[in-house]
């Protein structure tokens, strides 16, 4: 083959090179590159030609930057101009516009990655689209999530490719003491199709027999460095088996949404030796099984799930299944929530990623219309400017360009705020959540891009189109002449501001009525002291008395006691009969003393006590003994055969925690041996971290192979803690989000009716009209559209929040005349402070100013 | 335009030129130039100092016919002008003046 010159260089020099020098150019390099091809050889030749190219780069060579004609980079450049200057005249009322647009832009994007949340759910495995959970279809009930430990082996004897995942929660020793942790179990397959990420950068292998990879938190928990293979990690299977498992590898959290966690994972084979689970056998079930099935064979799978269905329910006699369904890995995750026992994680619920990504886009939708209301205000100074133009020779196409480019920039100015607001807004939204919900580390950077470019377009078209096309209509002439005024009735305006308030009215409201609620599910009497209790799961009755001895020496245990039962976590349902009346009655199985370390209230007779067999007596509560509308005491009552007597009445107490209908019920108290005890339950004084940690020290000391799981009696309020805090701070964010917001827009609105009404206003003025005339004047359209968003946003507000405080918790405050009076006296004084001062110097001004016209 | 003073490069460019006469195109020039001095030169150093000259009428081009073993691109052939003459005239007799001057040299 002929040597030729390197091609790109070739192509950079043709680029560069200006037009009428490149023939000649061209031509001496090439001539210079055959002769050097004979001389040096192609190779070398080659160096030396691109070298030469190079060396061409310099400004007698190089063709002329003015691609571009000189007069079309010059008119955006003044269009630009003017924009700024526009800009720096009035700079309160467009940076309160950026910022306003700014934050509608961040609430926007938070609401897309939390979309993006479960859209990409799984998205980060491969073959995720092949993948496929098989879950148990039964009729009349719900779906089961689990299946049996033989399905798997079962299809794999059809040679097709399934495979099984079950996790557990794990004692872990770590030096004295042990903590749970999370271990799963799966087949080879799963490291192969749903690979986990090795901190070598290579994927999991799947570990051997008494192997086991852990995550890189685990490992830095464990052994305070991040790559600790080779190590030993001791587990603690039943009956204090302590078994030593060697670290194969360190795995790299995977993203968030993503249904498998797990902060170990090791073979299946180890979970049959250490379980001692038998793996034919069809009653035993495991968390998951999965099947690995391109879409030709889709067919197959569930023709052989159709005969294994018979298999399993010949033998196993509960939870008797029609047929088995397959769901995409993808798919999977929105049902797993609606799964009897779906052990894996799941989508966001769908009405929260639809929530917030409504309330961002109708926040967006404010902040353009106030954009637009801003906009056109701003202009109303600028009609001159608009009329040279025109004059000048500009038609109605560059005034539209001019106003474009300027609010363009403004919205570009937006964005780049939105980046810094939304850096601190995400982690405040995930602190929400036990999880991370938005891992900005993992969006990909397209994805946010795409998102940018999108929002940046709508924005646009939304706010800024319509003042640019609305402004530059007026003719000149009429300008000159005086005759233009901007539309300050603009209905569309008043429409939207009143839409506004009524936002406002209703966070305000319902902040208050938030706040309030939160302070009385905090404070709502239960019947029983809820502080300074622990409870203490026991893993064998015969621990209780240990732990009691031990735990009596301890000066800040005020009582112990055992329990079968928990108040606010465990309870059963008995059916109660008095001569011939039943009712449905929460049943609690506890020991001696139980009733009074938990604060009990007896109204009448007494608890049971140490010295009398108690297993025939009950205490009832108030609310059963009204139900019978006798005195109960020392009555007989019978739960099915078997007959008690009441030796006493309680006050009500909640039996369960205090969300969504557990209302107070008729309830008993029954006996329950010491041989029945599932936890002991102590009182100690002291604070709420110091009372934990303080029983986890005596328990390790009374019991070191056995892992402490005790919790506080005030964990049952942790649910309406939770959702009472989010309730609130979204209101109040969303509260101030539409003050501010409305203010702005409300503001605009004032400024525009001074400015168009300011000559009438001196007339009045001159003829007599009193101060308090003109601020009447000025807020007359103000009174309609608060009181319109008053009655809109409150009642509004009033009816959603009861509804849901009705759905959500079992008692809650009801709104009172005080909170509608509050959230009113509130916006007023927004409104004052906002607006008064310009109404007011309005009101003042001389009207020989506002009259003189040059 | 700039000052008419021949620095020294473009000095020994005007005598390459001179010394290949009707074959004076840029590859020429740039070989004859690198032999004499000894020392390789850019083609585009090269191009720099002859748009230069041209710019300051030392030099004149001329586009000549098409060969076929540069891809049938046309070469450039320069040549001295009048007053490209004069000035490398101006330029020698400067010299052999202040050498006249020079009491006594030796090496």
């Amino acid at each position: 083959m002929d040597p030729s010159v390197p091609k790109f260089s070739y192509r950079l020099f043709q680029w560069f090179c200006s037009q009428d020098l490149f023939e000649e150019l061209q031509g001496d390099l090439e001539e210079a590159f055959f002769e050097n091809v004979e001389l040096h050889g192609t190779k070398k030749a080659r160096q030396i030609y691109t070298k030469e190219v190079l060396k061409m780069i310099r400004p007698s060579v190089i063709r002329s930057l003015n691609v571009i004609p000189s007069n079309v980079m010059r008119l955006p450049k003044n269009y630009l101009k003017t924009s700024i200057r526009a800009i720096k005249l009035n700079p309160f009322y467009v940076f309160a516009n950026i910022f306003g647009l700014a934050l509608a832009i961040s609430i926007c994007t938070i609401g897309y990655l939390n979309y993006q949340f479960n859209a990409t759910f799984n998205g980060s495995f491969d073959e995720a689209t092949n993948i496929y959970k098989i879950s148990g279809l039964r009729t009349g009930e719900s779906t089961l999530g689990t299946s049996s430990i033989a399905l798997a082996p079962g299809l794999k004897s059809a040679s097709l490719e399934a495979f099984r995942y079950t996790a557990r929660s794990i004692p872990v020793r770590e030096q004295n003491h042990l903590f749970s942790s999370r271990i799963a179990f799966a087949d080879d397959e799963f490291f192969s199709r749903l690979p986990l990420k090795s901190l070598n950068g290579s994927n999991i292998k799947p570990p051997g027999v008494n192997e086991v990879a852990v995550s890189q938190k685990l490992a830095m928990k464990l052994f305070n460095e991040p790559y600790p293979v080779g190590k030993l990690v001791k587990l603690v299977f039943p009956d204090q088996r302590e078994e030593s498992f060697l670290i194969q590898d360190v795995f790299e959290a995977p993203p968030n949404n993503v249904s498998f966690s797990q902060a170990m994972i090791t073979s299946f084979e180890n979970y049959l030796s250490n379980y001692k689970v038998d793996p034919s056998n069809w009653q035993n079930t495991i968390d998951g099984t999965f099947v690995y099935a391109a879409e030709d064979q889709i067919a197959l799978v569930n023709a052989e799930l159709d005969l294994l269905k018979n298999t399993r329910n010949d033998v196993t006699n509960q939870n008797q299944i029609d047929g088995y369904r397959l769901d995409n890995l993808i798919e999977w995750p929105a049902i797993e929530g609606s799964l009897m026992h779906g052990r894996f994680r799941q989508h966001l619920h769908i009405s929260s990623v639809y929530g917030i990504a409504g309330t961002a886009l109708s926040i967006l939708l404010l902040a353009c219309f106030n954009f637009i209301n801003t906009s056109i205000a701003l202009s109303g100074k600028r009609l001159k400017e608009i009329a040279v133009r025109k004059v000048m020779g500009g038609n109605r196409k560059s005034t539209i360009t001019q106003f474009m480019i300027e609010n363009t920039f403004m919205i570009s100015l937006a964005v780049i705020l939105s980046i810094g607001i939304s850096s601190l807004l995400i982690p405040t939204y995930n602190a929400m959540f036990e999880r991370e919900l938005i891992q900005l580390d993992r969006v990909p950077l397209a994805t946010l891009l795409q998102f940018a470019v999108v929002l940046i377009i709508l924005v646009t078209v939304l706010s800024a189109a319509y003042p640019s096309i609305y402004v530059s209509k007026f003719s000149s002439l009429k300008i000159f002449r005086d005759k233009v005024t901007l539309s300050g009735k603009n209905r569309l305006m008043m429409v939207l501001l009143t839409f506004q308030f009524a936002l406002c009215f209703y966070n305000i409201f319902g902040l208050f009525l938030n706040v309030d609620n939160s302070y009385f599910q905090n404070n709502l009497d239960r019947g029983y002291d809820i502080e300074q209790v622990v409870n203490i799961p026991l893993d064998r009755p015969e621990q209780y008395q240990l732990l009691a001895d031990r735990l009596n020496q301890e000066p800040e245990v005020n009582s112990v006691a055992g329990s079968f039962h928990l108040i606010g976590f465990s309870a059963e349902t008995n059916y109660v009969d008095q001569d011939g009346l039943e009712i449905s009655t929460t049943a609690l199985r506890v020991g001696v003393d139980y009733a009074e370390t938990m604060g009990l209230r007896l109204i009448k007779g007494s608890f049971h006590s140490e010295l009398s067999d108690n297993s025939d007596k009950v205490v009832i509560n108030r609310m059963l003994e009204s139900q019978y509308g006798t005195d109960m005491l020392n009555q007989t009552i019978k739960v099915g055969d078997h007959k008690y007597s009441i030796i006493g009445v309680v006050d009500d107490f909640n039996v369960r925690n205090i969300m969504m209908d557990n209302k107070i019920t008729p309830t008993m108290i029954r006996y329950s041996p010491e041989a029945n005890y599932n936890y002991a339950v102590v009182r100690v004084s002291g604070s709420q971290d110091f009372i934990n940690s303080k029983m986890e020290q005596v328990w390790y000391s009374t019991f070191p192979q056995e892992l402490y799981s005790g919790f506080l009696q005030e964990d049952v309020m942790q649910s309406s803690r939770g959702t009472n805090g989010i309730f609130v701070k979204i209101n109040l964010f969303m509260a101030v989000i539409s003050i501010l917001i409305s203010i702005l827009g409300l503001y605009t609105l004032v400024s525009l009716k001074v400015q168009k009404r300011s000559k009438e206003f001196g007339v009045r003025k001159v003829l007599g009209a009193s101060r308090k005339t003109i601020i009447h004047l000025l807020g007359k359209d103000l009174y309609w559209i608060l009181g319109i968003a008053a009655v809109i946003g409150l009642s509004g507000s009033h009816y959603i929040l009861t509804t849901v405080f009705d759905i959500i918790y079992a008692y809650h405050v009801s709104s009172s005349i005080d909170h509608f009076v509050k959230a009113l006296l509130v916006v007023i004084a927004i409104v004052v402070l906002a607006i008064g001062y310009k109404v007011y110097q309005t009101s003042k001004i001389n009207p020989a100013q506002q009259l003189r016209s040059e | 335009m700039k000052g008419t003073n021949l620095g020294e490069f473009q000095e020994i460019v005007l005598l390459s030129v001179l010394i290949l006469d009707e074959q004076a195109y840029g590859l020429k020039i740039q070989k004859e130039i690198s032999h004499r001095l000894k020392r390789s030169l850019s083609r585009g150093a090269l191009h720099a100092a002859l748009s230069r000259l041209e710019e300051k009428g030392y030099l004149e081009s001329r586009v000549g016919g098409a060969t076929a073993e540069r891809g049938g691109r046309r070469k450039r052939y320069y040549s001295l002008t009048h007053s490209g003459k004069v000035a490398l005239k101006q330029a020698k007799e400067l010299r052999e003046e202040m050498w006249s001057l020079a009491p006594k040299f030796s090496i």
